[in-house]
């Protein structure tokens, strides 16, 4: 597999002054301004290939079998939902009014690459899994509903899961 | 844990603040490539995770080089 150069992403004043304009000029009710400073950075212990990973997405990832994200409430839901990793593709679903997701209704690995990543783990790149990745719906307009409920339980059970990688997607 | 994020919306992740992330010039339900294109989303993820291993310092952002264009990316 070719592996494909990343370019630094530049980081400029007028980067920054647009965040500051799009949260600023939110027009929803209850938005809370949640920021990581300082931003916590570790390094992996081990490498990738004997790592164990998670992922989490906010693309509105669920089972077909579990209840759909509420696209209806003006707050938003902050509910997670867990994915067994075994799970066929076909009995993934999303939930998600905010962004456009026909292709990942065709192949849920456009937004949750649970195949792609199951190939990592056979092709000998990633250790291995964990037993459950987490999906949640990422329209939420008051962050602290993340930063203070849905972050900490997810936290919880990748670290009880063993992961010492984690992807995370918005979607 | 290390962490590394996909982002299609650069600026809010600068403004938020995160470990290390890529951000890539698709759509937001494409975040890792085309339907069944299994090779290109192998790539992208690739790509993600190594920077678990290179990013040297928090708010590191790098740019997946390619774009997406009428429909499917170059």
């Amino acid at each position: 597999m070719q592996i494909v150069e990343l370019f630094p992403f530049e980081q400029t004043d007028e980067i920054r002054q647009r965040y500051e304009a799009w949260i600023s000029g939110m027009v929803h009710k209850d938005v809370a301004d949640v920021r990581n400073d300082p931003v916590a950075f570790v390094h992996p212990t081990k490498p990738l290939a004997e790592c164990r990973l998670g992922l989490v997405s906010t693309g509105g990832i669920h089972l077909r079998s579990q209840q759909p994200f509420d696209i209806v409430d003006p707050d938003g839901d902050w509910t997670v939902r867990e994915i067994p990793t075994a799970t066929p593709a076909a009995e993934i679903a999303i939930t998600h009014s905010h962004y456009n997701h026909t292709d990942a209704d065709e192949d849920i690995n456009c937004i949750f690459p649970i195949e792609r990543l199951h190939d990592l783990v056979a092709a000998g790149f990633l250790g291995s899994l964990t037993d459950v990745f987490f999906g949640m719906m990422g329209f939420i307009p008051n962050g602290t509903h993340v930063s203070d409920d849905a972050a900490p339980q997810i936290v919880q059970r990748l670290s009880e899961e063993g992961a010492e990688v984690v992807l995370l997607s918005a979607g | 844990m290390a962490t590394v994020s996909m982002t299609v919306h650069p600026f809010v992740t600068v403004g938020v603040g995160v470990p290390r992330a890529v951000s890539m010039r698709f759509p937001q339900g494409d975040v890792f490539g085309v339907p069944f294109q299994a090779e290109q989303q192998l790539q992208i993820i690739t790509s993600a995770l190594r920077l678990l291993e290179t990013a040297e310092e928090p708010r590191t952002i790098m740019q997946w080089p390619y774009r997406w264009r009428a429909g499917r990316p170059q």
